[in-house]
């Protein structure tokens, strides 16, 4: 997951970053002023957005309307200082998703951003099952057949992904877009690296495989009647 | 509330009015009666005369008078006495047993008499009878004393419809009056009450004051519409400023609040080497830091706008400019030096220029003001601070830089709190906004002036203007307001 972060006060931004990298295991980009959070919010595919209210250049409402206009559906986090009800409701009403009053707690951030993500994926449950696997999204942990899987932090982040999309045909395009962050060289074969490393952990020990590639398309995560189209 | 004017002046309107109608109808009353009661005494003289006329000689030796009641024809009631001048009775008529000793005693020549059939009013007069010379040539006026009296029954009858007439039509003017006054003072002071109601109507939540149109063209009404106009447009400005800048001052704290708190669950949130939380206490003071200085720098800024709101006077020494600015430019040498920026103060005056100011004030002002330039002016650029006289009374202190500058749709809103030129940029050297904002607090609470002129890109001057404490005019200059920041 990606996760943008419009904020001006430097080191908030760090700290909220910081907080997404380390408690939720996203990708997380900053901007400092309200332009380039408009500019950066439009031109990736962010799963998230965490916007400052009062922000140079560009408020933070004014963004949020621009961005809301052009058609984009990513769940918006309102940072803010007021926690008077009528500005709340305007957000609100004005396309934003959920809010947090300065000075907010930093895991109750965190738990609404997961909350924010999940429902942005149309996945309300905190526990995401296909076939016999479950992917915990609350402590990150993964199950399959009831055994607990230790995967890697970039491997947990693919598989979590694709199950947030499951069923869908994720591209690599989409999972490069979603979980590196815009300081990172992006190269597709690093994806075959971690999808390679899920097989093993996840499906070598189990007669039904989950994971899938569709050649010249990419890959799904779910459960296949017939096997015909594995590999 | 208990009271109403438009009451007061209606009740205070009827008061007169019936006063006006008692006063009226007794004066009618009266002078009814006094005309009633003159033409009835004619009346009465009128018939003594006829009791005169029937008066005539017996014509026996003693020569006494009689009187002939068979050709007397004044009415029934009416009581009659006819005396001779002796004394002596010489008729009365059967209905009476005769006049008081009081009337016949006393000089009036009118009496009252209050009889069963009610009250009388008569005459006393006294007259010579007058006969035919030929009858008593020797004896032609023999004079006699006539009572006559008359019952008032149908003149006080007559007064009395009068009165009732008067009373009832009074009355009657009266209520009309009364409407019309009541109407009329209605009518009179509604802008009024429209006026008061539009005024109740205003609150913090509401600010909209619509006073009527007629209120406005009323003489009485118009200064105090305009004045009402103008208080509640200021105070609206001052809370809608006041409001912005609170809820700045707000967004400024928590924001800081919120970097130190999500420093300190960021290092807790997970275990991490020692090294990691050396690095996250610092850091954490560092946040702690920040939001020191801008607890600090926003009480300053109160207390010295409180100051100078107030005027509070304090024993303020005299301080010498230039040697104050001196003492600021050394301070920032160092400062300027670390990002080579070449920083110069030229003094401009003969004398020692003194100003009645504390020396702390006058140097945050300085600092302040330097530090802003230095921070915004490129490697081997010059800072200049310039001291010198605008004019007798005034020092003029410039502060000039030739660094980014401030765009100019920033420029008149610099010395508002928590503003930045260019905000990105300001948070990167650390500022609240604060500084420029203090300096004017100082400056205006010493009677001074401050303004800033910039060019995008160009380079920005701040001028500074004190008044200066001349030797010669020192002990008669008005104290400057305050004295802030004791040292």
């Amino acid at each position: 997951m990606r996760v943008l972060v419009v904020e001006d006060e430097k080191r908030l931004a760090q700290n909220v970053a910081d907080g997404l990298r380390q408690g939720a295991g996203y990708a997380v980009d900053v901007a400092e002023d309200g332009e380039v959070g408009l500019f950066m919010a439009e031109s990736n595919e962010y799963d998230l957005v965490v916007l400052d209210l009062m922000l140079p250049r560009l408020a933070g409402p004014v963004l949020l309307e621009r961005y809301r206009k052009s058609g984009h559906e990513t769940p918006v986090l309102i940072l803010t200082a007021r926690d008077d009800k009528p500005s709340i409701i305007n957000l609100l009403n004005g396309g934003a998703d959920d809010y947090l009053s300065k000075p907010f707690d930093l895991g109750e951030l965190l738990a609404r951003s997961k909350a924010l993500v999940r429902r942005g994926k149309g996945k309300p449950q905190p526990v995401l099952i296909v076939g016999d696997l479950e992917i915990n999204w609350a402590d990150r942990t993964v199950k399959r057949a009831g055994k607990r899987v230790d995967l890697a932090p970039m491997e947990y982040r693919v598989l979590e992904y694709l199950a947030s999309r499951s069923r869908a045909v994720v591209s690599k395009t989409e999972l490069l877009e979603h979980l590196y962050d815009y300081n990172w060289e992006k190269f597709g074969n690093v994806i075959e690296v971690y999808i390679s490393g899920l097989r093993k952990k996840i499906d070598s020990n189990s007669r039904t495989k989950l994971i899938h590639t569709l050649r010249g398309h990419g890959y799904a995560l779910r459960v296949e009647a017939t096997a015909g189209l594995d590999r | 509330m208990n009271g109403s004017l438009r009451k007061q002046i209606i009740v205070a309107v009827l008061v007169s009015q019936l006063l006006l109608a008692i006063g009226l109808t007794l004066a009618i009353v009266l002078y009814s009666r006094a005309q009633l009661l003159s033409a009835f005494n004619i009346m009465l003289e009128g018939r003594v005369d006829t009791v005169l006329a029937v008066v005539h000689d017996a014509e026996d030796a003693r020569k006494t008078l009689i009187v002939d009641p068979q050709r007397l024809n004044s009415p029934a009631g009416d009581l009659v006495e006819v005396w001779d001048e002796n004394g002596s009775l010489i008729w009365r008529s059967p209905n009476w047993s005769g006049a008081p000793a009081a009337v016949m005693a006393g000089n009036a020549s009118t009496f009252e008499l209050d009889r069963e059939h009610g009250p009388y009013r008569g005459v006393v007069v006294r007259k010579a009878t007058v006969f035919d010379e030929e009858d008593d040539p020797a004896n032609p006026l023999r004079k006699v004393t006539i009572v006559y009296a008359a019952s008032t029954r149908e003149l006080d009858r007559h007064i009395l419809k009068i009165g009732i007439f008067a009373t009832g039509a009074s009355s009657l003017l009266l209520c009309l009056a009364g409407f019309f006054a009541s109407y009329g003072v209605s009518k009179g002071l509604s802008p009024m009450q429209e006026l008061a109601k539009a005024a109740a109507g205003v609150s913090i939540r509401n600010w909209s004051f619509s006073p009527p149109q007629e209120a406005r063209t009323k003489r009485e009404l118009a200064p105090l519409v305009s004045a009402l106009e103008a208080t509640i447009a200021t105070l609206q400005r001052a809370f809608d400023r006041e409001r912005e800048s609170t809820a700045d001052a707000a967004h400024e704290l928590k924001t800081a609040v919120a970097i130190l708190k999500s420093s300190l669950q960021l290092l807790s949130y997970q275990p991490r080497s020692i090294d990691d939380y050396q690095k996250g206490l610092d850091h954490a003071l560092e946040d702690c830091d920040r939001l020191e200085a801008l607890v600090c720098g926003t009480l300053s800024l109160a207390r010295a706008q409180q100051w100078a709101e107030e005027g509070k006077a304090d024993d303020i020494q005299s301080v010498d400019l230039v040697n104050s600015c001196e003492q600021s430019v050394a301070n920032l040498r160092a400062l300027a030096e670390s990002r080579s920026v070449e920083l110069r103060c030229l003094a401009n005056y003969d004398n020692e220029c003194l100003v009645r100011a504390s020396s702390a004030d006058l140097k945050t002002v300085w600092v302040n003001l330097l530090q802003n330039a230095i921070q915004h002016s490129p490697p081997g650029s010059t800072v200049s601070l310039r001291v010198s006289a605008s004019d007798p009374d005034n020092a003029l202190i410039a502060v000039e830089d030739t660094g980014t500058g401030i765009p100019a749709e920033h420029l008149p809103h610099v010395f508002e709190r928590f503003r930045r030129g260019d905000p990105s940029r300001s948070r990167a050297t650390g500022g609240f906004g604060l500084g420029l904002s203090i300096c004017r607090a100082i400056v205006e609470a010493y009677d001074g002036h401050i303004e800033i002129e910039s060019t995008d890109g160009a380079g920005t001057r701040v001028l500074v203007s004190l008044p200066i404490l001349t030797k010669v005019s020192s002990l008669g200059m008005a104290l400057p307001k305050a004295r802030i920041f004791p040292a």
